[in-house]
């Protein structure tokens, strides 16, 4: 028999669990591999807006299968994909008549060191992200710790002024220079103050 | 022949409305692709139906290709069947 270049989509859940996709994707390779075939790549477009809904379901995960085989290879893989429940659907159609089984596992061989390479770059990526994420969170705990100190330092200090800006802010609001002068927004003690008031009032 | 009704509805129109080439030919590179629904959207109207080919100009060959690109996207639910909106 001829051996043709076939890709195939396929469609599997967007909320199954990551171990059964990966259970399906590798059965699907292996009736490739026995089969005598060569599967050149497989992509993973992730989950994706159906653009009707298939099984009930509004999105969907969808996969790229890349290979070259026969037809009874692909009458096989159809076979599987038919008998999963998780398969919502799949299409397969024929990329190349002709094909020299030698360019093809070449081209195998290169999509692998590339899927390698790919591997290698995404651990490295996820631990350089965690290692900063850790060195954020220290940075953000610290710097909560001293703000939380230099709050209540000026509350305190506010405490005490409480009673006599109540006093002046009386004579404050009939008089509009001064308001002026104290604007809550760029007077950082204001505000202080204001909270410590707001405290007060909520005690009260 | 059975006979024709009187009175045809269509009114006389202009021969020739194909000023159009068709991209794909103009364009050795242009690949039509039925996993890519953004290329294919031009070819199907609101309602998601597959705009004839003396509206976009396509050439016979083309003009199949799409339509069977477009097909295939849409069992893959990659386009809609129809765009009915209420």
């Amino acid at each position: 028999m001829r051996n043709r270049r076939y890709e195939t989509v396929f469609i599997l859940p967007s909320d199954s669990d990551e171990g059964k996709k990966k259970d399906i994707l590798d059965r699907l390779d292996g009736v490739v591999e026995t089969g005598g075939g060569i599967r050149i790549k497989r992509e993973d477009w992730g989950v994706r807006r159906l653009a009707y809904p298939v099984k009930k379901q509004p999105k969907g995960h969808y996969f790229l299968l890349d290979f070259v085989g026969t037809a009874q290879i692909v009458a096989e893989l159809e076979r599987h994909m038919r008998m999963l429940e998780d398969v919502h659907r799949f299409l397969t159609v024929k990329t190349d008549d002709r094909v020299d089984l030698e360019a093809a596992q070449k081209e195998q061989a290169e999509e692998k060191d590339k899927e390698a390479a790919k591997q290698v770059a995404a651990k490295e990526a996820a631990a350089k992200e965690a290692a900063a994420k850790e060195a954020a969170a220290k940075e953000a705990a610290e710097r909560e710790a001293a703000s939380a100190q230099a709050a209540s330092e000026a509350e305190e200090a506010a405490l005490s002024e409480a009673s006599a800006v109540e006093e002046a802010e009386t004579e404050e609001a009939s008089d509009p220079e001064t308001e002026e002068a104290s604007d809550p927004e760029t007077d950082p003690q204001e505000e202080a103050e204001e909270e410590a008031q707001d405290e007060k009032k909520i005690e009260g | 022949m059975i006979g024709r009704k009187e009175g045809r509805k269509t009114t006389k129109r202009r021969l020739y409305v194909r000023k159009k080439v068709c991209r794909f030919c103009a364009d050795a590179t242009l690949q039509i692709n039925y996993k890519d629904p953004r290329q294919l959207r031009y070819f199907i109207t609101e309602r998601g139906k597959i705009i004839p080919r003396r509206i976009s100009g396509n050439c016979a060959k083309h003009q199949r290709k799409i339509t069977l690109a477009v097909k295939r996207a849409r069992h893959l639910a990659l386009m809609p069947y129809t765009n009915m909106e209420i």
